[in-house]
């Protein structure tokens, strides 16, 4: 297991991994995410935590106080025991993810997009958890909810998430604060919700919508997707910066600017920091030059040192 | 430095572009997109030292370049002073053509002529070489290159003025493809030839013609014709005072009046396109030239078109008469001589024993085909083998033709008219006839071996000699064809018993048919079949009266010499209507007389129009010289006439006019340029500095290429 890098260090990724470019260059948004599940689940096999699916179990013994509509009759028969078939979707995860698809994502100068690495990002991360069992859903927003899809663990539906997912980004300016508060009325089950988007926008009512989304009981994780020109800001020629979201333009000397644009971005990001930390919420920030699987190795061993994690072994249902 | 084309300098103001695209390149720079501008704030435009330094490089780079280009499209030169370009030898050659034709007369022309001339004159250079020619239908030098150099430089445009005044204006036409040969040749020829000419002297030169360049100048000849690569032709064109010309000339003869007498003289009345009038009079003229005898014939004519008109001749004619025109205002056209013509008299002998009655025989179809015309009066007289061979009259002309065999008493007078250069047909109908043609041709009877030819098939002519004069005249391909002729009978006889004769036709046999014969100064013709249908179909064939007629005009039996010649021709002895060697004593207008001596064979003094005559040996011929009739043409010629022979013609296009003007207002400007050629060197290094530009641009845009976004 690679030591954990810095959040926001560029470092230079272990060998097995799929370097983000190579990954990016893939056409397919399915292929992507296929790609990196495989090495994601190679290495979580490969790794220390490699027993956890033996919690997993379908059937438990009857305990008097247990509804008896749920007795497996069938096994009764066999065994002579009396067994409770529990419900897969008691059991499974519900998760939720909140895509940004606004404008401001559509930038990317590595030859990538900030949307095309979010969307790679949550993918994976849908695959991963079909594959597990989850139930997995979609929420797509620029100013507002684009795609909504419930969270469910049906065949055809990581497929119809692909589809969504797929869609270029570039609908309409970001707000954060709209998308937040329609997800906490429609969503009621609670469940984990994690959120991908560049948070390039004032943070002044984050704080409250989030706060509607926590108080609920949901687990919330926040990917902060930037790319290495907003973080770095390393431009050196005079030239007219237009605003893609606005196209606001402003005529900005690097050389000068430098300096007061890192200072604000990194008040911004204290900012965001500061309100991830007050609402218990976990925060990741992920270039998008990194590779892919470093992020989201990051991210579980991260749950699974909150020991919330629910690790499974993909299985299927059983008849 | 001095400039050929300073206006090209105006380029160099193109050196504001660059400056200009400067300024608008800051002020429009690309759009760097970028997510988002929350942490950005408004920073005016700041220029770093560095990057102002690279571009001002890239600027004066840029504008040297432009100023290079319209440095070297403004072809400078240096200019040498005036005293070292004598020394090299550098000068400047030109011939002055002067139009002296006959169209000159008319009223300003002569004046506006000379001072042309003499400004033309006036412009050369005391290094340049200048010839002075003048021109009608011929070309005469006034003064060469070699003179023009002999004379001190202040006095040679006075010289070569005054030899132009004492030329006096000819009655010819103009000749302009001879005039503009000749001033070419004389640029050839004389290249290494002007003092202090060396290898750098340019071979060709200028070409100054002072013409009124009418319509009649004949041009025939200038086409194909190469040039020297310098030449350039200026046309110093002369305008007339009164536009418009009509003009008369004598045209071919018309019939005969139906009761006899002097057939009426032909005239052409030809009215130039740009006359005004159209009603013209034409009669014969009183003896002062300036007024009508009698009452003159009223012509209309269409500007740019002719008419014919028939004038009968006074009653009491003297023998020669003028005819005057009226009606148009220039007049050196307007008076021609004209001479009634005058019939040739033929007498034509047949030697034979058959009556001319008799269809069956040679006589009865030659009496026939002996060609009458108001040029020719031809008489046949049969002679019997007895009769006595008679003296021909003093100004006729004779043939003889024997059909027979001529007795001993006829032959001896023959031999002699023969060889005094007398024509002779032999028309060989029988084997008897060898001994006659034996002593006709001077050979020896055993030798000649005469006989009849026996043949089962008739045969026919072949091998027929197109390029001898008798049968010139059927050498088109129309008229060619022989072979409808079918001999029944002739002899044979071979060509080489007759040493010297040349055979113009002979049968499919090989046998000669027709055979020529130089006999002393006479000919001898022998046929070797008779024309009469009991040899041959000749004489029933379309083909024999046009022979007959070439027979006698190849002869120079029927030569009438033309009534008129135009000014300035060459006449000939037969021309004269005198041929052979022997003086003949003229009479030129102004009662003035020359002899042509014996052995001069042409008569060049007929500069002057107006009645000549020309006697020997008691016979007396009149003839008329007149104005070139194609001077009355004197419509202005486009110059493009000239162009499309090829004709260096500088200036005259009008697209080119400006150009010209420039290239030709200083010649010499024009060669010094055309060897220094400093347009070259600069466009060398208008290139380089373009290519340093580019490397610097690229290397720049390098520098300047940052890691910037872009909207995916």
């Amino acid at each position: 297991m690679p030591a954990k890098p810095a959040p926001d260090s560029p470092a230079a990724p272990p060998a097995s991994m799929i370097d983000a470019k190579t990954l990016m260059s893939l056409g397919s948004l399915e292929l992507r995410a296929r790609a990196v599940v495989e090495g994601f689940r190679s290495g979580l096999h490969r790794s220390p935590y490699h027993g956890f699916s033996v919690e997993f179990t379908e059937y438990r013994q009857y305990t008097p106080g247990d509804d008896p509509r749920h007795l497996d009759w069938r096994v009764y028969a066999r065994s002579d025991r009396y067994y409770i078939q529990k419900f897969e979707d008691e059991t499974n995860l519900r998760c939720h993810l909140l895509v940004d698809q606004s404008r401001s994502m559509a930038y990317g100068s590595p030859g990538w997009s900030k949307a095309a690495y979010a969307a790679t990002m949550a993918a994976t991360l849908a695959r991963f958890l079909h594959l597990q069992g989850d139930a997995v859903g979609l929420l797509c927003f620029d100013e507002g909810l684009r795609d909504y899809l419930p969270a469910r663990n049906r065949t055809g539906h990581l497929r119809q998430l692909m589809l969504a997912l797929d869609k270029p980004a570039g609908g309409g300016d970001t707000n954060l604060i709209r998308p937040l508060t329609r997800t906490a009325e429609m969503i009621r089950k609670r469940g984990l919700m994690v959120m991908i988007s560049d948070f390039l926008t004032p943070l002044a009512e984050l704080e409250r919508a989030l706060l509607q989304l926590t108080s609920a009981g949901n687990e919330f994780v926040i990917f902060q997707v930037l790319d290495p020109a907003e973080q770095e800001f390393g431009f050196s020629t005079p030239a007219v910066f237009e605003d893609v979201e606005s196209r606001r333009t402003l005529f900005i000397d690097p050389a000068a600017a430098r300096e007061g644009y890192l200072k604000k971005f990194q008040a911004h990001q204290a900012e965001l920091e500061g309100i991830c930390h007050k609402l218990g919420i976990v925060r990741h920030v992920a270039s998008t030059v990194r590779p892919l699987e470093q992020a989201l190795t990051e991210f579980f061993q991260d749950r699974l040192h909150r020991g919330r994690l629910v690790r499974r072994t993909p299985a299927r249902r059983s008849a | 430095m001095s400039f050929l084309a300073p206006l090209f300098l105006l380029g160099a103001l193109a050196v504001a572009a660059p400056v200009i695209f400067h300024l608008i390149r800051r002020t429009t720079r690309e759009r760097t997109p970028f997510s988002s501008l929350l942490f950005l704030q408004p920073d005016p435009p700041r220029l770093t030292q560095r990057s102002r330094v690279e571009h001002w490089l890239l600027l004066l780079l840029r504008a040297a370049a432009l100023v290079l280009l319209a440095l070297a499209f403004a072809r400078p030169f240096f200019r040498a002073p005036a005293s070292q370009r004598n020394a090299d030898g550098a000068t400047k050659r030109s011939v002055l053509l002067v139009d002296v034709s006959a169209s000159l007369r008319r009223a300003g022309l002569r004046e506006a002529s000379l001072a042309k001339a003499e400004s033309v004159l006036a412009k050369a250079g005391p290094a340049d070489s200048v010839a002075v020619l003048v021109f009608a239908d011929g070309v005469r030098t006034l003064m060469d290159f070699s003179q023009w150099s002999a004379v001190p430089p202040e006095s040679r445009v006075a010289q070569a003025m005054a030899r132009l005044r004492e030329t006096e204006l000819t009655w010819e036409g103009t000749n302009l493809a001879e005039a503009l040969s000749g001033a070419a040749d004389l640029l050839r020829e004389s290249a290494s030839r002007i003092p202090g000419g060396d290898e750098r002297t340019p071979e060709g030169g200028e070409i100054t013609v002072v013409t009124d360049l009418q319509e009649g100048s004949r041009l025939t000849g200038l086409q194909g014709r190469g040039w020297l690569p310098s030449t350039t032709l200026t046309l110093s064109t002369l305008t007339p005072q009164n536009p418009g010309n009509a003009g008369i000339a004598l045209a071919a003869e018309g019939p005969p009046p139906a009761g006899g007498g002097i057939p009426p003289a032909r005239v052409r009345v030809y009215s130039a396109a740009d006359t005004e009038s159209t009603q013209f009079q034409v009669g014969w003229a009183s003896g002062d030239g300036l007024q009508f005898e009698g009452k003159p014939l009223e012509v209309y004519v269409p500007p740019g078109q002719a008419r014919v008109v028939s004038l009968p001749w006074p009653e009491q004619t003297s023998g020669a008469g003028r005819i005057l025109l009226k009606g148009d205002a220039e007049s050196f056209d307007n008076l021609i001589q004209a001479v009634p013509p005058v019939a040739a008299k033929v007498t034509a002998f047949y030697l034979g024993s058959e009556g001319a009655d008799d269809s069956k025989q040679p006589l009865f179809f030659l009496n026939r085909a002996l060609p009458q015309s108001r040029q020719v009066t031809l008489e046949l007289v049969p002679l019997p083998p007895a009769a006595v061979l008679p003296e021909v009259e003093q100004g006729k002309s004779a043939v003889y033709f024997v059909g027979g065999v001529p007795a001993g008493s006829q032959l001896e007078p023959l031999k002699t008219r023969l060889a005094e250069g007398g024509l002779v047909v032999m028309v060989l109908t029988s084997a008897q006839q060898a001994p006659a043609l034996a002593a006709l041709a001077g050979v020896e009877l055993e030798k000649l071996k005469l006989e009849e030819a026996t043949r089962n098939q008739y045969a026919m002519l072949e091998g027929i000699d197109f390029r001898h004069p008798l049968f010139a005249p059927f050498a088109d391909p129309r008229f060619s064809d022989f072979t409808k002729i079918r001999f029944w009978h002739h002899r044979r006889l071979d060509a080489e018993a007759l040493p010297g004769s040349r055979v113009l036709a002979k049968f499919d046999s090989g046998n000669p048919a027709i055979l020529e014969l130089p006999v002393g100064k006479g000919r001898l013709v022998v046929l070797t079949s008779g024309w009469h249908p009991a040899d041959s179909q000749l004489a029933l064939s379309s083909k024999f009266v046009p022979l007959i007629a070439s027979l006698l005009e190849s002869g120079g039996v029927v030569r009438t010499p033309p009534a008129w010649f135009t000014a300035g021709a060459t006449l000939t002895r037969e021309d004269l209507g005198f041929p052979g060697g022997a003086p003949v004593s003229l009479t030129l207008p102004g009662e003035k007389s020359v002899v042509l001596g014996t052995g001069t064979p042409v008569f060049t003094q007929t500069e002057l129009p107006g009645l000549y005559t020309a006697s020997a040996a008691g016979k007396t011929l009149a003839f008329a010289v007149n104005p070139d009739p194609v001077e009355s043409k004197t419509a202005p010629l486009p110059v493009e006439e000239l162009e499309k022979l090829g004709v260096p013609v500088a200036g005259a296009a009008a697209t080119l006019k400006t150009a010209a003007r420039e290239l030709t207002a200083d010649p010499g400007a024009v060669e010094t340029e055309g060897r220094q050629k400093l347009w070259r060197w600069i466009i060398a290094g208008a290139l380089c500095v373009l290519i340093a530009e580019t490397l610097l641009a690229g290397l720049t845009a390098r520098r300047a290429t940052v890691p910037g976004g872009t909207a995916v």
